[in-house]
């Protein structure tokens, strides 16, 4: 890890859970491996929103238990939501840990609200931790070895998760790590229909008003509402259903709550009330450089002052920073200010402001939000044409269906070339052996080169001990015959195959007792950007 | 009752004039001819409403509110100005400014008077934000369909 990594991403790791045995097994990873001052805290808590007090420090990542906590996976996903947008966690790796891989096949969108990683509860986590600190630091543990099926040439197609931030009659917005999608007729597959067809129409480039994390957006024509028509009412009615009917009158609103003291999480009314929106939420003033406005993008800006903090000089800094952009005119509330509204407005030189001595709590901030949306709907009917799906069910995710060449195959990682640009740390599924999720992450050793393709290394997670096998066997196959594909592998699929061992490979064996007692190789791997493709973190 | 006007200028002519232009807005109307004495007749009287010069000899309008608010004064205050926004205007805003009052047009002097000495008079100057909401401009977005 560099320098500069450190001062990023912070040395500490959270665990939100009541699993003492795993925060011991933690702390004596950490301890092991532990030559860039790394510590772990436990935070016995499933109010993951006002434990952000405790986040004094910027942290590296954090495990939310989500078994040892029984966490109802609604408030968890507004949850990293809320926490991805927020500037005190950038670079932070989000990890969860499931009760089973039917919960998390049941919850994929967590991915792409921002959750990293995942893991299926064990007894032992030594994987998870030499993942974890891969993707957090860059460091690679070479241990254990796994037997590695290599110089594979398969071609198959993996998935992407893309989140929809709203459709219309013919036309979707879909929130894409897949960067260059514009132009391109494509199909995607939902929960509701396999293989809709549909044709990217515009591209911002980047994700600008999104909803969720992603890199890019795009808008696309779709014939969802046609196929239903086709097929049958019942279908179209079945599919109207899973619109959430609270919130599509609501689409596109940005709201930035800039506080300096958390009052606003630190208030026990204070929960995520609502799906539809992208709150951006800054702790540090000094973290919105110049450019925030224009990407970010915030409608409604709600400002926490007190002198020293954010002085009414920043905030006038601030504010001429908005005043630049063309064609941008945010509603602007200071609170916890002695100012007056006309004194604001007129040392501010900006209209569209109001200030107030109370304190920045939901239950002032809520109402102004609603107000806005009355508004706005009134003035702007084309919001009411854009339905979107409740977030938190997987029905508001599409997948694309990316075509790749496996390259190298093991049951911890798998490379790949692809045509498609995907950005470090991509979530991507598999459908075979058995339904799989890979994290994109920094090749540990090169990897080579071929025209018009890129070379990705990315490990799998979220496995049981069963899938774990499949993958196994699966690899040990292609070991034997590097030249079959995997769909040959399906007709054949064989008895059972015992692990090969490759000459100096060891066995498998996960049990962090075995990782006390062998020399380590730590080597740092290629930086995230070995791909030149940006970051996801 | 109306509550109690202090009007603070170096300006002999505004001193004499205002408290006739305000009479019907306040019970009593003290005048001072720098901040330095304003926070006499504050510690002295008690005032509802404050409305100061910005640049005096003594003692200045940011140096008035200042040490007002340090000795524990939450009177609204009001503070004459040139047209625009300059330094002296940030630094008393830093100590909660009721409104800024442009020279020599004394334009809305009488609403924000009034208003100011009706907060000055409660306890609570929290405004009732969502009233406030309604003159807030609200853009159209661009169609995306």
């Amino acid at each position: 890890m560099t320098q500069n990594n450190e001062l990023e991403r912070g040395n500490f790791f959270y665990y939100f859970g009541k699993d003492n045995e795993f925060f011991r097994q933690l702390e004596k990873f950490l301890d092991r491996v532990d030559k860039h001052s790394v510590s772990a805290r436990m935070l016995d808590s499933s109010d993951f929103y006002r434990s952000w007090k405790f986040f004094d420090q910027k942290i590296s990542c954090i495990f939310f238990d989500l078994y040892s906590l029984s966490q109802d996976l609604e408030k968890f996903s507004k949850t990293i939501r809320f926490y991805k947008n927020s500037d005190i966690f950038k670079g932070t790796v989000f990890i969860g840990i499931f009760n089973s891989v039917e919960q998390l096949q049941d919850n994929l969108y967590l991915f792409s609200h921002g959750l990293n990683y995942s893991f299926i509860k064990k007894d032992y986590y030594y994987d998870l931790f030499r993942d974890s600190f891969l993707i957090t630091f860059e460091t690679f543990l070479n241990f254990p070895m796994y037997a590695k099926a290599k110089d594979l040439n398969v071609e198959y197609h993996l998935r992407s998760l893309n989140p929809i931030g709203w459709f219309s009659k013919n036309k979707i917005l879909i929130e894409s790590d897949q960067i260059g999608l514009l132009g391109k007729f494509d199909t995607i597959v939902h929960p509701e229909d396999e293989d809709v067809e549909i044709q990217m129409i515009k591209d911002s480039g980047k994700n600008t008003c999104a909803y969720f994390p992603l890199t890019t957006q795009v808008i696309a024509r779709h014939q969802f509402f046609e196929n239903k028509e086709k097929n049958s009412t019942t279908l179209r009615k079945r599919f109207e259903e899973l619109i959430d009917l609270d919130v599509i009158q609501n689409t596109e609103t940005n709201i930035l709550i800039l506080d300096t003291m958390a009052t606003f999480l630190a208030d026990k009314e204070f929960e995520l009330k609502y799906n539809h929106l992208n709150f951006h939420y800054v702790i540090k003033p000094e973290n919105i450089n110049s450019n925030f406005f224009k990407e970010a993008n915030p409608e409604c800006i709600f400002i926490s002052t007190n002198t020293g903090n954010l002085s009414i000089k920043n905030l006038k800094k601030l504010i001429d920073r908005v005043k630049k952009i063309e064609e941008y005119k945010p509603v602007i509330c200071i609170f916890n200010t002695l100012t007056n509204t006309e004194a604001l407005r007129k040392v501010l030189e900006y209209r569209n402001i109001i200030g107030t001595k109370e304190m920045l709590i939901p239950s002032l901030v809520y109402p102004l939000i609603d107000s806005y949306f009355s508004k706005i709907n009134f003035k702007d009917k084309t919001r009411s044409n854009k339905l979107m799906f409740n977030p938190a069910t997987n029905n508001s995710l599409v997948k694309f269906k990316p075509e790749v060449i496996v390259t190298s195959l093991s049951e911890h990682s798998m490379t790949f070339y692809s045509q498609s640009v995907f950005p470090c740390y991509s979530i991507l599924e598999l459908d075979y052996p058995c339904n799989l999720i890979l994290i994109i992450v920094p090749p540990w050793n090169e990897l080579t080169t071929k025209a018009h393709h890129r070379h990705y290394m990315g490990i799998f997670h979220g496995l049981n001990f069963e899938e774990k096998s499949k993958l196994r066997v699966l690899g040990n196959q292609l070991i034997q015959n590097p030249t079959m594909g995997f769909e040959k592998i399906i007709e054949e699929e064989p008895v059972v195959v015992e692990t090969v061992k490759k000459e100096g490979s060891k066995n498998p064996v996960e049990k962090i007792e075995d990782f006390d007692s062998k020399e380590i190789e730590i080597f740092e791997v290629k930086r995230k950007d070995a791909y030149d493709t940006g970051s996801k973190l | 009752m109306k509550g109690n006007l202090l009007i603070v200028d170096d300006e002999e002519f505004l001193r004499s004039q205002l408290p006739e232009l305000l009479e019907d807005l306040a019970d009593k109307i003290f005048t001072a001819e720098n901040g330095k004495e304003g926070l006499q007749i504050l510690a002295r009287e008690e005032i509802h409403c404050v409305v100061s010069d910005l640049k005096m000899p003594v003692m200045g309008g940011n140096e008035f509110i200042k040490e007002a608010r340090a000795q524990g004064f939450n009177t609204p205050f009001i503070f004459f100005t040139g047209y625009g926004s300059d330094e002296t205007m940030l630094e008393v805003s830093e100590y909660g400014t009721h409104d800024f009052i442009a020279k020599p047009g004394l334009e809305n002097l009488f609403e924000s008077v009034s208003s100011a000495l009706e907060s000055g008079k409660q306890n609570d100057l929290g405004q009732t934000l969502l009233g406030q909401t309604d003159e807030i401009e609200i853009m159209k977005k661009s169609e995306d369909d």
